[in-house]
């Protein structure tokens, strides 16, 4: 009918829903496992840092001074 | 129920017709499709034309027969190498309306679609505006500048969220943010 010369390869007739599953599933997984590896080892690693920096030399009854002179509780007066 | 009722006076009557599918239809939806003639069942049974890509087959043909197309049709019935392509193509285009590459062609309905789906929310803008001029109240004092500020201070002073929030960007020895 029409004239095509170069010869094209064949498309996939069938089964069509499963190639597109299987990428789909696969693209997934891949995003899941490095998800995962980010969050774990980089974001959660981080955190813990902060928070063990944080109390490392942390002086909790400093802070409760400093907070009660400067008046900001109502059960604790400030310093004269 | 018409039709399902017509379909057993016929059978009652023993009136000839041609097939059940025919009778099965009032009479004023053949009146619509004129001398069409019925093909298939079509996507939902009745005898409509519509250009699908999800259901290629419609029920009726394109064009009421003519004499030219009624002789082509036979000679479809031999062998199709001896139509020639302008007899195949009247062949298509009586029954079918557009080709596949026609009525898959790109229409740029997209751009109006966003087009008018960005005038609307201009208008919203403006209504919004609007609002806040005629109808809305003043806001409270604590969204002044000196209020929020004090809120601030407060919330460093209480060393709110310390170790990743707003208090850990506060240098406590220095009385100033970290640089």
């Amino acid at each position: 009918m029409s004239e095509v010369s170069p010869k094209v390869a064949k498309p996939q007739l069938r089964g069509l829903l499963h190639t597109q599953i299987k990428k789909n599933l696969l693209l997934t997984g891949i995003s899941v496992v490095v998800a995962a590896v980010y969050m774990r080892f980089v974001f959660g690693d981080q955190r813990k840092r902060n928070y063990a920096e944080f109390y490392k030399n942390y002086d909790i009854d400093k802070e409760f001074d400093r907070m009660r002179n400067k008046g900001l509780f109502e059960s604790c007066e400030p310093d004269e | 129920m018409a039709g399902k009722l017509m379909l057993f006076g016929k059978i009652a009557h023993n009136i000839p017709g041609s097939s059940i599918q025919r009778c099965a239809m009032s009479s004023y939806v053949r009146t619509l499709i004129g001398k069409r003639e019925i093909v298939g069942f079509g996507f939902n049974g009745e005898p409509n034309y519509v250009d699908r890509t999800d259901f290629p087959l419609p029920a009726i043909r394109w064009k009421e027969p003519s004499p030219d197309v009624l002789t082509l049709r036979e000679k479809e019935k031999g062998d199709w190498k001896l139509l020639s392509i302008e007899e195949k193509k009247a062949l298509y285009r009586a029954s079918f309306c557009q080709t596949f590459a026609e009525f898959k062609a790109p229409t740029g309905e997209w751009k109006s679609v966003i087009g008018l789906g960005l005038v609307f929310i201009s208008v919203a803008f403006w209504i919004f505006y609007g609002m806040k001029v005629f109808v809305y109240s003043p806001l409270p004092d604590s969204f002044k500048k000196e209020n929020r500020e004090a809120q601030l201070r407060r919330i460093i002073d209480l060393q709110m969220n310390p170790v990743e929030g707003i208090a850990s960007k506060w240098d406590y020895e220095k009385d100033d943010w970290k640089k």
